[in-house]
């Protein structure tokens, strides 16, 4: 119970504070920020374009490459464990499963992910 | 409704007057020296500011932009016009000459900013809405739209892997810290790396009068120093640039030592803004040592070699070593290389190619 009130002190205190420098400030009128001090410094210059745009995220095939061989091991350890029960069963599902995953990194291969620059 | 706080005022005005220097024509060697007062911090945006430091005359090309960073100091704020014309709707504007000592009128500006001065702009968005939606959409396809009067960036060629992405275009200058006085570019950018760029507007030049020698070899380093945030390194060359304008005996090797020791010179990637200049190969480094040394030749830059355009020389860099190469050039080298260049006209597909193939040159 008496956390609870400790939190509930904490909040309202921390609310009180926040508001408070909030009213503060409104209370002084040039605080208000005005149209051209909304928009980005340039140092007098502007944009010709809108600033919305599309980034190219440059690591993607590098992402693509770790989560294909990471895949691998994630199956791998427990398949090792279970490998000498099961036999060449365990041994035909590994091989799918490999092909599978190498037609990623075939895939990453031709997308250039292993040649450094 | 605004209310007085004379406790705050008092406290704010013991505090170093913080001033933002719109640099215009021959003025900024006297900003600089204005720079060593302790009094007075120069600041890199009007955001931080209190006082306007209009110092030399303003260009008319450059007066609308000057508009616009004096409305983007945070109110209250006071306007100094130091050897330059007021515009006329001012009223009572301070006016100083460039003659006069700056630093007292400054600090009597700052004690009385309190009572602010009003826009200089009308206080309506820059670009008015024109799109359809209530997020600007509403034209055609995914680029339809005209969201706050900007067109949408448009795709094109990246010059490092040519893969079609979007490119900001904006048009910087002519008001920044560590900036020639009145160069306007616009780059294009793709991240921050610089894919076009064009002089829309030739800096100032150099300072009417003034020779090249050691004096304003040390103030171009002291500004590439400062871009290098070595602050206290460039105030000393500028002290140094003083002294030798007041006539008294300077030593430089105990300065290039200091700066040798502060890890400029490797900070300065090898071969940055690498091009032929006064007839021999020349990069960011080997500027700076120049700079620092004591081999004054005035008659160097009479060679009737064709300087290097600037903006050749920017293609492809980050944004932070496109501004370490702009600043690795004297006033005097730089209004031959920034010589204003005419827009591309909208569809031409050369566009990538040229840049291309000039940056390929360049490097």
């Amino acid at each position: 119970m008496n956390s609870l009130v400790a939190l509930l002190l904490v909040t309202v205190i921390g609310l009180a504070a926040g508001l408070l420098l909030q009213f503060a400030f409104c209370l002084r009128g040039d605080m208000v920020v005005s149209n051209p001090q909304a928009t980005p410094f340039l140092g007098g210059g502007s944009m010709p374009t809108h600033a919305w745009q599309r980034f190219h995220a440059r690591y993607y095939p590098m992402a693509l490459l770790f989560i294909a061989f990471e895949m691998e091991m994630m199956f791998m350890y427990p398949w090792a464990v279970v490998f000498v029960q099961e036999g060449i069963k365990a041994l035909a599902e590994m091989g799918m499963f490999l092909a599978i995953l190498s037609v990623g990194i075939v895939y990453a291969w031709r997308e250039g992910v292993f040649r450094w620059q | 409704m605004a209310i007085a706080w004379p406790w705050l005022d008092r406290l704010a005005a013991r505090a170093p007057v913080a001033i933002f220097v719109a640099v215009g024509r021959d003025a900024i060697e006297r900003v600089e020296d204005l720079s060593l007062d302790a009094r007075i911090a120069w600041v890199a945006s009007p955001r931080h500011a209190d006082v306007l430091l209009v110092a030399g005359r303003v260009r008319s090309e450059d007066a609308p932009a000057l508009r616009a960073v004096h409305d983007q100091i945070p109110a209250p704020r006071k306007t100094l016009w130091w050897g330059s014309t007021p515009f006329q709707e001012l009223v009572l504007p301070m006016v100083l000459p460039l003659a006069d000592e700056a630093s007292l009128p400054i600090l009597s500006l700052h004690t009385r900013v309190s009572n602010s001065e009003p826009d200089w702009l009308p206080d309506v968005p820059p670009n008015p809405w024109q799109g359809l939606g209530p997020n600007g959409q509403g034209g055609k396809d995914m680029m339809g739209g005209v969201p706050y009067g900007r067109p949408m960036a448009m795709t094109d060629d990246d010059s490092r892997d040519g893969l079609q992405l979007d490119q900001t275009t904006v048009q910087i200058g002519p008001f920044l810290q560590t900036w020639p006085a009145g160069l306007v570019l616009e780059l294009a950018l793709q991240g921050d790396v610089v894919q076009h760029a064009r002089v829309v507007h030739s800096p100032c030049g150099p300072t009417k009068g003034l020779r090249e020698g050691v004096s304003s070899r040390l103030r171009s380093a002291a500004r590439l120093l400062r871009l290098l945030e070595l602050g206290s390194l460039a105030e000393r060359c500028l002290r140094v640039a003083a002294a030798h304008d007041r006539c008294q005996p300077v030593e430089l090797a105990a300065l290039r030592a200091a700066v040798r020791r502060s890890g400029a010179f490797a900070a300065l990637p090898a071969g940055l803004g690498a091009c032929r200049l006064d007839g021999a190969p020349s990069d960011i480094r080997s500027r700076l040592l120049a700079w620092l040394g004591n081999d004054a030749d005035p008659s160097k830059d009479a060679t009737t070699e064709p300087k290097p355009k600037l903006s050749g020389l920017l293609l492809g860099l980050e944004w932070n070593e496109a501004w370490l190469v702009i600043n690795s050039f004297t006033p005097q080298q730089l209004h031959g290389m920034a010589v204003p260049e005419k827009a591309p006209v909208k569809g031409d597909d050369n566009t990538t190619n040229s840049a291309r193939s000039a940056m390929e040159h360049a490097h």
